[in-house]
């Protein structure tokens, strides 16, 4: 019985998907105890004393940025909601770039990739299937972490009205999700030894990160700002009426679809080694 | 011995980049120090109506804060946080790389027991993270005195650098723990940047004061640097947590890895 091609990328879709659950259902499980144990923590503006108010306004900005506190008022819902969301991001960051590396890695690690290509699919709907799963994972861990705030939010602060600060920190966080996702993919097809991608983007993800504490701490080095996107949407900005600025949008989506595009070119030409 | 010099001479080259890495670091931090103790007269008058007792029971003594190590013992956490990193990259891999690599059998038919393979091995992984503390340490010191033009303290800067060895330490035992439990860990850099930064976000809100009770979850929170600088010394119930943890988490390791089958590919 010769099965379809359209069937054939439908089950690759669905054997990733399948071989991601478990991993996924760990970062989620993981997501919501975070959400939950700092959100849930808030407990509003009359139940902080006057000095501790105090200290924190004097505080310099180079330990506000460390708390990750810089511009956040906690004693607001959207001062906690700033908090979390940017610890959220980053860990958003590492789970994409993760996921979009070794979804196309592991045919090789797993030795499976002469098998794949056996099968009458061309590569390039073998990537697009994989990509359209990873993407689904993607997409799961932003709306779960947005759902869980939203819910958390609502109980804890009634009233509060957070649902626009949250749909633009989500798009943000969306955004800087696909570029590191396709930065993975992107460096799994291209590099020699495709294993190497992975720890290759965490690693950008993690100096990304340091780059965002040191543009906060000292004028001097604010320069570097534009070289981490994850200056480009920090939810103190936003949450102080900033919203998305398009030039970040731009130069992300600009990316993002670069390292697609390289992507599907890179892996292509392939030497698939097994 | 062959084994441990093996994976030694394997590792020392990213030793060295690692502690090269993590002494950039501590460069740019303490190049950041002086404008960072300009806002010490700023911060002391704001706060000069309130009494010290309200600002000790908040945690911190400004002197002590804005003092040279009060400052590097903030942004301390950041090298911490990357050594952690190399910590339980070195407990992982060493180990893993047997099962990935498929020589695990290989090694089983040489004339070595399990227990000094992984005692090999550990000890490799081991013996590189000192070479990268060492450097680290002992470097930064160099910077912070040539760079810094007001006396420091070399014993507290000491207690300091102990709290860090301790602390990696923990995700070395970890990452022994994963690889002895898991075996083909897909991306080990991967897996341990993403066990160890979900660590020090926990710690960012236990730092940033929205849930204090987590401190004992987040090995980065287990010592109090102001505290330690303001002379009261470790907290000894983390002292004993974070030592226990090391050694049952290795003991555990070590029981698991020798009773495993170790499949042939």
């Amino acid at each position: 019985m010769r099965i379809s091609r359209e069937a054939l990328i439908l089950n690759i879709y669905l054997r990733e998907l399948k071989a991601n659950a478990k991993g996924l259902l760990l970062w989620l499980l993981w997501l919501i105890v975070l959400i939950a144990a700092g959100m849930g923590k808030f407990a509003g503006a009359e139940n902080s004393s006057q000095s501790v108010n105090a200290i924190m306004e004097a505080m310099p900005d180079v330990i506000l940025a460390m708390f990750g506190m810089n511009g956040l008022d906690l004693d607001t819902i959207e001062g906690y909601y700033g908090v979390i969301s940017f610890l959220v991001l980053i860990m958003a960051a590492i789970h994409s770039g993760m996921l979009g590396s070794v979804i196309i890695a592991k045919e090789e690690r797993d030795k499976t990739s002469e098998f794949l290509f056996v099968r009458p699919v061309t590569r390039t709907s073998v990537i697009t299937s994989k990509i359209f799963a990873a993407l689904t994972n993607v997409v799961l861990f932003n709306l779960l972490s947005f759902l869980t705030s939203w819910i958390i939010a609502k109980t804890v602060a009634k009233g509060s009205s957070l649902s626009s600060i949250m749909l633009n920190i989500s798009v943000g966080m969306l955004l800087i999700q696909l570029l590191f996702l396709f930065m993975g993919t992107c460096l799994a097809s291209g590099l020699k030894e495709s294993g190497k991608a992975s720890g290759i983007t965490t690693g950008v993800v993690l100096v990304s990160y340091i780059t965002y504490i040191i543009s906060d701490m000292d004028e001097r080095f604010r320069f570097l700002k534009v070289l981490t996107p994850f200056k480009y949407f920090e939810p103190a900005s936003i949450i102080n009426g900033a919203g998305l600025e398009t030039i970040y949008v731009a130069i992300l989506l600009i990316l993002t679809a670069l390292f697609i595009i390289a992507t599907y070119i890179f892996f292509q030409k392939r030497d698939l080694n097994s | 011995m062959n084994i441990f010099l093996h994976e030694l001479k394997s590792n020392l080259k990213s030793a060295v980049i690692w502690a090269l890495s993590m002494l950039l670091l501590a460069l740019i931090f303490i190049l950041i120090y002086p404008s960072f103790a300009q806002g010490e007269v700023e911060m002391k008058n704001l706060l000069a109506g309130y009494p010290p007792q309200v600002l000790k029971a908040f945690g911190f003594d400004l002197n002590i804060l804005f003092s040279p190590l009060g400052f590097y013992s903030l942004v301390f956490q950041y090298i911490v946080l990357c050594g952690s990193i190399q910590a339980m990259i070195l407990g992982c891999s060493l180990i893993s790389k047997e099962f990935t690599k498929k020589t695990a059998d290989f090694l089983m038919t040489k004339p070595v027991s399990r227990v000094s393979v992984i005692s090999a091995k550990t000890s490799a992984g081991l013996s590189s993270l000192i070479i990268t503390y060492v450097l680290v340490v002992g470097l930064t010191w160099v910077l912070l005195i040539s760079l810094i033009s007001q006396p420091i303290d070399f014993g507290a800067y000491m207690k300091i650098s102990i709290t860090f060895f301790l602390i990696e330490m923990m995700f070395f035992a970890i990452g022994v723990f994963v690889a002895v439990t898991v075996r083909k860990v897909k991306s080990v850099t991967g897996i341990s940047i993403g066990i160890v930064v979900g660590f020090f976000v926990l710690g960012l809100l236990v730092s940033s004061g929205i849930d204090v009770d987590l401190r004992y979850l987040v090995p980065f929170k287990y010592y109090d640097y102001i505290k330690i600088l303001g002379g009261n010394g470790f907290e000894l119930n983390f002292v004993i947590i974070n030592i226990l943890f090391v050694l049952i988490t290795i003991s555990v390791s070590y029981v698991i890895y020798i009773k495993s089958d170790i499949h042939a590919a």
